[in-house]
């Protein structure tokens, strides 16, 4: 279990994961984090020893393809895409706005 | 209509029925707090008018779409989303007359199991207002066990319809995988998750879920209802072998006295019925843990990604490019929980780390799938503690959220394995020293829900799920 001393994921390595998934993360949060994700990681580790040769299988109890055709169909709200629209926090007309990209 | 709405059906369509009911939400949501918000107003005009439901009342979790209503997913960075669409399971029970009356707390995106993970509210357990209602679905049990709402809707991605259903005292459903349109149910880990039902009886359970199973059109992992064949009782329950408490290398956690006491007496009674009892072997059951995070985290970190504050929900307005608006809005938007999910979510799945813990992740989960199909064909039914404590206090003093999720051992396995099971409050006569609900759940194969039913409504005959004072007052 969990003792406190070894991290399998050094602070580095937190950082580079922060960055590739779009978060910062910093001071007490980093801290408490770093502990936990070491916490969940050391027992992730007793799958090390495996021993399983089944090939990995995803999805539910059913495997079949399902298709459809690639058709345009009408969207089934009132108001279409302007619905959509509404939520959106920044808005000029009907464009979204970003700060600028360049 | 059948009997076991009646009472609830005159709750929308008589004035004084109507201010009776209100009351009795206002007072109850006091003490409670399931409700992230509640207007039977705005859910009235969208259903229908006649049907098997008609003018029933229900709750809806609020990571699942209703139009009009928000959709906070008990989350910062979509507190002020309102839905512009309505989920396919909801739209079918609204077809077949019932009325959405409000959204219920969660734990954020659902990741967690007590409700503490919501950003917006803290909801109470029905039955003491110490304990944690459970979660994630837990303003759903909640609403449901203190008599607010016949039944409610959740979502169960490792348990989180099953465990706080059993934390309330009554019956929550999650189904086979792919029964139920996931379509309007925001995604937290798409392969294991399903819409599931809280009720406060069987039959209601079993009524709503032929209202809203089938295939979709929209959800390509829905598929066209085909029961499993019919099976008639009396039914072999198999009994999994847990694995001795502190074993060496076992993570397996040892059952809280209560709960071991409730599985006993639960055992005890389904002889009595005329059920036959066998031991069964689950192996790998101490890895079981490890597979269902690493698969659901993974799979939420790509989920969560469209989480960034461009098209909807809450913005960093101080933002100067468009990096740091959707670094900031995660940053700020996000829980710590949802946050370590996705960390940990990205961190397996980066180049070089994947052989070690997604790819193993997976080999565990078919490994477990086949020794369900072995177990199965030598039993109707399992049994297993849906949860191996009762509801713990409010604060993480008794639980840590690490403890939290290796106690997700008994649910997560029907996640993994795409099955249907069903929490049902346990035989608690002479009462347990805590005085708290127990739940135990029964699996079932694919498809098999009615003998779920069958079996559930055999025991609630004798053993009818406990009824909490808070409810007392109901309709």
């Amino acid at each position: 279990m969990f003792n406190g001393l070894h991290f399998l994921m050094d602070r580095n390595e937190l950082t580079v994961t922060a960055r590739l998934a779009l978060l910062d993360v910093s001071g007490d949060e980093m801290e408490r984090l770093e502990v936990e994700v070491g916490r969940m990681l050391d027992y992730f580790s007793q799958m090390k020893d495996l021993e399983i040769e089944e090939p990995s299988a995803a999805g539910g109890p059913v495997a079949e393809n399902q298709l459809r055709e690639d058709l345009v169909r009408p969207t089934h709200e009132k108001k279409g895409a302007d619905t959509l629209l509404e939520n959106a926090p920044e808005r000029e007309d009907r464009f979204i706005s970003i700060p600028n990209v360049l | 209509m059948k009997k076991h709405w009646q009472d609830w059906a005159q709750t929308l369509s008589s004035p004084e029925a109507e201010a009776r009911w209100l009351e009795h939400v206002r007072r109850s949501e006091e003490k409670v707090g399931a409700f992230l918000q509640f207007d039977p107003e705005l859910g009235r005009p969208q259903s229908g008018s006649a049907g098997p439901l008609a003018g029933v009342p229900f709750a809806v979790k609020d990571n699942i779409a209703v139009r009009d209503f928000r959709l906070t997913c008990g989350s910062r960075l979509l507190e002020d989303l309102i839905s512009p669409y309505t989920a396919t399971a909801v739209e079918k029970l609204q077809r077949a007359g019932a009325v959405v009356v409000g959204k219920t707390n969660l734990d954020e995106f659902g990741m967690g199991s007590s409700c503490e993970n919501s950003a917006l509210k803290v909801t109470s357990n029905p039955w003491d207002e110490t304990l944690v209602p459970g979660g994630s679905s837990g303003g759903s049990a909640a609403a449901v066990a203190a008599g607010m709402v016949p039944f409610a809707l959740g979502s169960d991605t490792g348990g989180s319809v099953r465990q706080p259903a059993a934390f309330c005292g009554i019956y929550g459903l999650k189904p086979t995988y792919g029964a139920v349109s996931r379509y309007g149910l925001v995604a937290y880990a798409s392969s294991l998750e399903t819409i599931g039902v809280i009720a406060g009886t069987v039959a209601r359970t079993r009524e709503v879920f032929s209202c809203m199973c089938g295939k979709d059109p929209q959800d390509h992992t829905s598929l066209d209802y085909r029961p499993a064949p019919a099976k008639k009782g009396p039914f072999t329950v198999g009994i999994p072998r847990l694995a001795p408490a502190g074993k060496e290398g076992s993570e397996q956690i040892s059952l809280h006295p209560d709960v071991a006491a409730a599985l006993d007496k639960t055992r005890i009674a389904l002889q009595e019925l005329g059920f036959c009892l066998r031991e069964i072997e689950l192996p790998n059951l101490d890895l079981v843990v490890s597979s269902y995070y690493v698969i659901a985290m993974a799979e939420a970190s790509a989920n969560l990604a469209r989480f960034d504050g461009v098209r909807y929900g809450r913005r960093a307005l101080d933002a100067e490019s468009p990096e740091e608006l959707m670094r900031l809005s995660r940053s700020r938007g996000l829980g710590e929980e949802v946050k370590l999910r996705i960390l940990l979510g990205t961190y397996v799945l980066r180049s070089g780390f994947q052989d070690r813990y997604y790819l193993r992740a997976q080999k565990i989960r078919s490994a477990l799938r086949m020794s369900f199909h072995k177990a199965f064909a030598e039993a109707d039914l399992i049994l297993l503690p849906t949860y191996p404590y009762p509801p713990f206090k409010k604060g993480g003093q008794t639980l840590d959220p690490f403890a939290q999720k290796l106690a997700d051992l008994y649910t997560c396995t029907a996640n993994l394995a795409g099955l249907p099971a069903l929490s049902f409050p346990a035989c608690l006569e002479n009462g347990m020293p805590t005085g708290m609900p127990v739940g135990m759940q029964f699996m079932a194969p694919a498809f098999a829900e009615e003998r779920l039913f069958a079996a559930c409504s055999l025991f609630e005959k004798h053993f009818p799920a406990p009824s909490c004072p808070l409810a007392a007052g109901e309709v």
